[in-house]
C-alpha cells in the first residue's frame, strides 16, 4: 500500500514539477512571442494619418489647405435593405463612381467601400437617412482657395503605389520630406467578429503634423500675371506661354505663371504634360533675349569697350558657308556696341563674340550658371547642358552670339540676366522663404552664387538695355515715368535639322526700375499668330504685368 | 508597535489620496487634449471658409456681379517707346 501510495505522491510532484515547468516556458520564456501573438488576435491597430503642412503666399494667403473629406462604406452583414434600394437613397450623393443594384452583396465581408470624395454636409445629409450598415471613413484632400492659380508651381498629391499620399511636380513633390508629418499609431480591441470595441482605442503614438511653407509668392502679383497671359494668349494667338518674375536682389521667385495650367484637383483627369513646369522643366533656344549675356562678357573681360564701333557692320557675314543676316536686313556700319543692342544686330554680336573668343564666351557662360541646375526648389528642373568645349566651331559662336544653336531653360536665362539687375551677382533662384512648424521658424537665407560680371559692367549693360527699350522703331506702350531695362527675342524653332520658317517663340526679358530694380521679368510665348515677333506680342505683354507691380508694389515713377 | 502601525495606516491614506488626485489630473489632462484638438479642426475649418470667401478669384467675381467694371485703359500713344527685335 505505502509503496504505491509513494508512486502515486512521485507521479503528482512529477506533474506538479511539468506544469511548473511549462507555465515558467511560457510566462518567463517564451513569454514575449505569446503575447504578441494574444495582441493579434485582438487588438488591432491603425495609423493616424498626420496632416500635410499647408502653402501659404508671401501675404500669409493660404494658397493649399486641407479639406476633410469622406469615403461611405457599407457592412453587408448589417445592412437591412436589399442593394437597388441602397442605390436609390444614393444617388443624389454619387460623384464619378456608381452602384449596380443588380450586384449581389458578398455577406462574409464587412466592408465595401461604396463612394468617395463626399463633403462634410454630403455626409451629414446621407446619416440623416439613417440607413444601418453604412459607415464613413475620414480623410483629408488638399484645397486650393484661389483654384488652378500656379498649379504648376504648387504640383499636386496623389496616390502612390501603396495607397499612401505623395507629392508629385513643384512644390509639393520638392517639400515631400517637410510637407508630409509623421503619422501616429492607434490600437484598439477588437471583437471576435474583427469589430473594433469601443472605448478600448489606445493613442500609441501622436501624429506629428506637416511644416507649413511660407512662400515668396506674392499672390496678387501672381494673379496679374496669369490674368494678362491669358488675356495675351488669346489676344495674339499663341499656344502656349509663360511668365517668372524674381526679385533680383536676393533670387526670391514673386510669380510664375504657365499657360496652359490644370485643376489639381482633378489632376488624374488632365493631360499629364501639364503637370511639367515649362519654365523649369523645358529648353528653348533663347533668341535675341541672349544677346544681353554675351555682350556683358565681352565688356566684363575687356574684349570691347563701349566707345568701340563695329567694322565688320555693313552687310552680312559669311561663316563656314552660312550666311548670317541681320532680323530686317538693315546694316548699320561703324554701330557703336550700345547701337548692335539696341538694333538688335546680329552681324554685330558676331563681331563681338568673336572679339570675345570661343574660350573665354564658355567660361562666361558657365559663370552665369548656363550647362547647370539653377538649383530652384521646385521639383522637375532639367539642365539644358552645354556642348563640349572641344566641339565648339566657328559657325556654333557666330550663333550662339545671337541665341540661336544653343538650349537653355527659362529659368537659367532669367537667373542670369537678374545679375545685370543685381549689379553683377547671381542669386539661387527660391520659391519658399520660410519653413513654420508648431516649435520653430526656419528662414530660407539667399544664397548668393556668383559674380560673373563687375557693377561697373552690369550698370554699363543696365544703361544700354534702357537704351534698347528707350529707342528704336516699333511703338508700344510703356508705363510713364519709369526706366525700365530689358530686351525683345523672336526666337526660331528648331525642327529635324533646320527652323521652322513660321513658328517662332517670342520673348521679352527685363528689369524695374532700372537705377533700383525691384523686379525682373522673363514673358514668353509660343507661336504666336498676330505678330511673330517679341516685340509685338511678348513686349506690350510685360509692360502691362509692370504697370500692375508698380501699382501693387507703389512703386513711384521717377521723370 | 502602535506608531509604525500609524504611519503604515498615515501612508495607506496619502497613497489614496494622491492616486485619486492623479487620476483626476489626467482626466483633466484628457479633456485639454480634446479641446486643443476641437478648436484646432474649428480653426481649420474657419480658415478655410475665409480662404473660399476672400481668394481674389471670388472678389473678383463679386465685384462683377456687384457692377463694378475695370478702369479704361490709357492712350498708347501717350508712352510710346521703341524696341526692336
Amino acid at each position: 500500500m505505502s509503496r504505491r501510495i509513494k508512486i502515486l505522491r512521485i507521479i503528482l510532484l512529477l506533474s506538479f514539477l511539468t506544469i511548473i515547468g511549462k507555465l515558467f516556458f511560457w510566462q518567463v520564456i517564451d513569454s514575449e512571442r505569446l503575447k504578441t501573438l494574444a495582441n493579434l488576435q485582438y487588438q488591432i491597430s491603425r495609423e493616424i494619418p498626420a496632416d500635410r503642412g499647408k502653402i501659404y503666399s508671401s501675404d500669409n494667403f493660404p494658397l493649399v489647405l486641407n479639406n476633410k473629406n469622406y469615403l461611405v462604406y457599407v457592412n453587408p452583414q448589417i445592412l437591412k435593405i436589399p442593394l437597388a434600394d441602397l442605390a436609390k437613397a444614393l444617388k443624389p450623393f454619387l460623384k464619378d463612381s456608381e452602384i449596380n443594384p443588380d450586384k449581389s452583396l458578398d455577406k462574409k465581408v464587412q466592408w465595401m467601400p461604396l463612394m468617395k470624395n463626399l463633403t462634410e454636409e454630403e455626409k451629414k445629409q446621407i446619416e440623416e437617412l439613417k440607413i444601418e450598415g453604412l459607415g464613413f471613413e475620414e480623410s483629408k484632400i488638399r484645397f486650393y482657395p484661389e483654384s488652378s492659380m500656379s498649379a504648376q508651381l504648387l504640383g499636386f498629391v496623389g496616390e502612390n503605389a501603396e495607397s499612401g499620399r505623395k507629392g508629385y511636380f513643384g512644390l509639393e513633390g520638392y517639400y515631400e520630406n517637410e510637407l508630409k508629418g509623421k503619422n501616429g499609431l492607434r490600437s484598439f480591441n477588437q471583437d471576435a467578429l474583427g469589430r473594433p470595441i469601443p472605448f478600448l482605442e489606445n493613442i500609441e503614438e501622436k501624429s506629428i503634423p506637416g511644416r507649413d511653407l511660407y512662400l515668396n509668392i506674392d499672390r496678387s502679383i501672381q494673379y496679374s500675371a496669369e490674368k494678362h497671359l491669358k488675356e495675351g494668349l488669346a489676344k495674339y494667338g499663341a499656344s502656349s506661354g509663360s511668365i517668372i518674375i524674381m526679385n533680383p536682389k536676393n533670387g526670391a521667385i514673386v510669380a510664375m505663371a504657365c499657360l496652359p495650367s490644370f485643376d489639381p484637383r482633378k489632376y488624374s483627369k488632365e493631360d499629364p504634360e501639364l503637370y511639367k513646369n515649362p519654365l523649369i522643366s523645358s529648353v528653348f533656344e533663347p533668341g535675341s533675349i541672349f544677346k544681353v549675356i554675351v555682350m556683358a562678357s565681352a565688356i566684363d573681360v575687356g574684349a570691347i569697350k563701349t566707345t568701340d564701333k563695329c567694322p565688320l557692320c555693313s552687310g552680312p557675314r559669311s561663316i563656314s558657308n552660312y550666311l548670317i543676316k541681320t532680323w530686317n536686313e538693315k546694316y548699320y556700319p561703324n554701330s557703336t556696341i550700345e547701337d548692335i543692342i539696341v538694333h538688335s544686330d546680329n552681324v554685330g554680336m558676331v563681331y563681338v563674340a568673336e572679339k570675345l573668343g570661343t574660350e573665354k564666351f564658355y567660361e562666361s557662360l558657365k559663370k552665369f550658371g548656363f550647362g547647370e541646375f539653377t538649383k530652384v526648389d521646385l521639383q522637375g528642373e532639367i539642365n539644358a547642358g552645354l556642348k563640349d568645349k572641344k566641339n565648339w566651331q566657328e559657325i556654333d559662336l557666330a550663333t550662339a552670339s545671337f541665341g540661336q544653336g544653343i538650349a537653355v531653360t527659362p529659368i537659367q536665362i532669367l537667373t542670369a540676366i537678374s545679375a545685370i539687375a543685381s549689379k553683377g551677382e547671381v542669386y539661387q533662384p527660391q520659391v519658399v522663404g520660410k519653413i513654420f512648424d508648431s516649435k520653430q521658424i526656419i528662414p530660407i537665407k539667399p544664397i548668393k552664387k556668383a559674380n560673373p560680371i563687375s557693377r561697373t559692367t552690369a550698370e554699363v549693360m543696365t544703361e544700354m538695355l534702357v537704351q534698347a527699350v528707350e529707342k528704336g522703331e516699333a511703338k508700344w506702350a510703356k508705363p510713364k515715368g519709369y526706366k525700365i531695362a530689358g530686351k525683345t527675342g523672336t526666337a526660331q524653332i528648331p525642327i529635324k535639322g533646320h527652323y521652322d520658317p513660321e513658328k517662332t517663340i517670342a520673348s521679352f526679358v527685363g528689369f524695374a526700375p532700372a537705377n533700383d530694380p525691384k523686379f525682373s521679368m522673363l514673358v514668353i510665348l509660343n507661336e504666336p499668330k498676330t505678330s511673330s515677333w517679341g516685340s509685338e506680342t511678348a513686349a506690350p505683354l510685360w509692360f502691362e504685368i509692370a504697370a500692375d507691380i508698380f501699382r501693387i508694389w507703389k512703386i513711384a515713377p521717377v521723370y | 508597535m502602535k506608531k509604525i502601525f500609524l504611519i503604515f495606516i498615515t501612508c495607506l491614506v496619502i497613497q489614496f489620496v494622491l492616486t485619486g488626485k492623479w487620476a483626476s489630473f489626467n482626466d483633466q489632462i484628457t479633456d485639454l487634449e480634446k479641446n486643443i484638438s476641437f478648436l484646432k479642426e474649428e480653426n481649420d475649418k474657419v480658415e478655410l471658409q475665409i480662404a473660399s470667401l476672400v481668394s481674389i478669384s471670388s472678389i473678383e467675381e463679386r465685384g462683377t456681379l456687384a457692377g463694378f467694371t475695370k478702369t479704361a485703359a490709357k492712350s498708347l500713344e501717350e508712352f510710346s517707346v521703341a524696341l526692336r527685335r
